[in-house]
């Protein structure tokens, strides 16, 4: 029998990594400080997976809800980063902006454990820039305002890439490594009518989904891929541009209340790009809307007031919406290519009202409500062609996609599998009408189609406002 | 059926032999092994296993085995509290155990002792964690720093 001490030290890797397996995070980390044998010995930890909530600029603090382990967790921002906006995440880094003008503006990726800050070439360095920055609503961060879509190759610093795509028409997408001084900008790629949607870096190269909203243009919906190669510094990208979506139909669907409330179909359609298993997948988010308007005769317009979700704002129906055709009731807000400019056969279908002169339309609330996800994934032939399978379900496997990063988890309790996690990230406004709340978040379940609404609803004030999922980078500190 | 009758033979590492009910030896994945690759009736050596250890493992296999056979009637709540009773034992034991356990490849048991090593650990601050087991703080005093300022982070979130 052992009469000393039994050497806890040196049990075996993988009694540690069991122990080590049913410890919350807090206990992880107390576990590695025990002694060197327990933490230089440990396997990888698990991907985490947050909930970033939505951010007030005014808070000295980020707030995330941790998806494992079902609590908040709040990270203090420095000084320096304080105030700040919050446009995007990927692989750790979080993309945020400082400044509210073109001179003094700051972009920067901020790493939220370990605080570090890497500041981004200028975007004034991006023709083009300074009359989109101008044109932007008051109040919100120019860089927020025109940045649509970030991502980095990797965590580390000093290797990665990053890349951008920017609201002008999203036509224009730029890359660069965080020590440079400018942007390279990408320009001339994309047939026309098309635009950039989501990004992706797989396999040590960028994918990019690329969208068409006109039938015209898109008559040939056949998935294609398409292969570029960039040189960036000594660096060569291979940009990979998938047209895999066809536009949307906005087929007609019903209208209630005197026309007062229109339901359309497949309005809208965004596809993610999402690695799930060692494969790249495409999965599309599918649209309808519900839209609300208000029919004004003369002045006597303070009686409508059936719009959901809208209280008593009172309409300047007549700075933007002022021909009673009804055809441009989103017109103030197609900056967003991504949502809100797509919506015109909707009013075209009720301008039969009296003709009056004094009569118009104003669009209340255009409100995007997930139908379904289409999923595909991206296979290399023996020919080393890239080619879109369908996917009808998704295994154990539970997808988050939203605005911030987009990851698989696989085979995990914690979660509904077959199922997509999504969250709100598109602008639903018509211009005016923020904050709005917004309930398209849930989990989809891919088998039946049915959808939980089991996030909190939020107010959306701007696209700082959304949730993000962010996955923070722990591993390389923690076990170096 | 006449299983009752199959014994398989074990030797501990001090040379301690036990007579055991096959259906309680295979409950371990090793002996299981040993048993169905060698002739029936040679002694299966576990070495790494002292006969105390051994004589607990079997309590364990035995009260398992007995209960999932319907041979006693024991609810699923009362065997689970045998099971934290089990466990009850102090740090030597506990550690001979899991090594045990994995050795002979007692699927539950592990699960059970690492359990109960987690649940020791959790919630309790670096040295409090070293003092319960007994384990030597092998940091040097800069190492230990250099530790928690890569986890600064944590300490100031979590309160680690």
């Amino acid at each position: 029998m052992m009469t000393a001490h039994a050497p806890w030290n040196q049990l075996p890797i993988d009694i540690l990594s069991s122990i080590f397996e049913r410890l919350d995070l807090e206990d992880r980390i107390r576990f590695d400080l025990v002694c060197k044998q327990w933490r230089t010995n440990l396997k990888r930890t698990p991907q985490l997976l947050w909930l970033m909530l939505p951010y007030d600029p005014s808070s000295q603090y980020l707030s995330f809800f941790d998806m494992y382990e079902g609590k908040v967790r709040k990270l203090d921002l420095p000084r320096s980063a304080q105030g700040g906006w919050f446009f995007g995440c990927s692989k750790g880094w979080l993309f945020l902006a400082t400044g509210t003008n073109v001179d003094n503006l700051r972009i920067f990726l901020f790493d939220s454990i370990s605080r570090a800050q890497i500041p981004l070439p200028p975007l004034s360095t991006i023709s083009s820039f300074e009359e989109n920055f101008t044109a932007r609503r008051s109040g919100w961060n120019p860089a927020a305002c025109i940045i649509s879509g970030v991502e980095v190759s990797s965590f580390d610093a000093s290797q990665c890439i990053v890349a951008t795509t920017f609201y002008d028409n999203n036509k224009i997408l730029a890359l660069c490594k965080p020590q440079d001084d400018r942007w390279i900008i990408v320009e001339g790629l994309l047939p026309d009518g098309y635009f950039y949607g989501n990004l992706s870096f797989f396999d040590g190269e960028l994918y990019a989904c690329i969208l068409c909203e006109d039938r015209e243009i898109n008559n040939n919906q056949a998935p294609n891929i398409q292969t570029h190669f960039i040189t960036l510094e000594n660096h060569r990208v291979n940009l990979k541009l998938i047209s895999s979506t066809p536009p949307p139909t906005y087929l007609f669907f019903a209208a209630v209340d005197d026309k007062r409330i229109l339901y359309h179909k497949d309005c809208s359609r965004w596809p993610y790009l999402v690695e799930a298993n060692g494969q790249l997948l495409v999965v599309t988010k599918i649209c309808d809307t519900i839209s609300t308007w208000d029919y004004h005769d003369d002045d006597s317009d303070d009686d409508n007031d059936e719009a959901g979700g809208n209280d008593d704002n009172d309409y300047d129906g007549g700075s933007d919406n002022d021909d009673d055709g009804g055809s441009d009731h989103s017109a103030d807000n197609n900056d967003d290519g991504r949502d809100n400019d797509n919506n015109d056969d909707g009013g075209n279908n009720d301008d039969d009202d009296n003709n009056d002169d004094n009569n118009y339309v104003t669009s209340l609330l255009m409100y995007f409500q997930l139908a379904t996800f289409q999923k595909t994934k991206i296979q290399t032939a023996a020919d080393d062609t890239l080619h879109m399978t369908g996917l009808t379900d998704l295994g154990n496997q539970s997808l988050f996609l939203g605005a911030g990063d987009c990851l698989a988890v696989e085979n995990c309790d914690k979660f509904d599998k077959n199922c997509i996690y999504f969250l709100h990230d598109m602008d639903y406004s018509s211009g005016k009408e923020y904050p709005l709340v917004s309930r398209e978040a849930g989990v989809y379940n891919v088998k039946d189609g049915s959808i939980k609404h089991c996030f909190p609803s939020i107010k959306i004030q701007n696209h700082g406002s959304f949730m993000y999922w962010f996955s923070p980078n722990i591993e390389s500190r923690i076990f170096d | 059926m006449g299983s009752t009758s199959t014994k398989i033979k074990l030797r501990t590492s001090d040379q301690k032999v036990f007579e055991v009910e096959k259906a309680v030896a295979v409950q371990s994945q090793t002996i299981k092994y040993f048993y169905e690759n060698g002739s029936p009736d040679s002694v299966i050596h576990v070495h790494s296993v002292s006969g105390d250890i051994l004589s607990k493992i079997l309590d364990y296999c035995k009260k398992h085995v007995n209960s999932a056979a319907g041979k006693e009637d024991i609810s699923p709540e009362e065997l689970h509290e045998w099971d934290a009773n089990f466990v009850k034992v102090d740090q030597n034991t506990l550690f001979d155990l899991i090594l045990a356990a994995n050795f002979l490849k007692i699927e539950s048991l592990l699960d059970l002792t690492c359990q109960t090593v987690a649940n020791m650990i959790k919630g309790k601050r670096p040295e409090e964690i070293r003092t319960t087991f007994n384990i030597k703080n092998d940091y040097t005093i800069e190492a230990e720093e250099a530790v928690r300022r890569e986890n600064k982070w944590a300490f100031d979130m979590l309160g680690v």
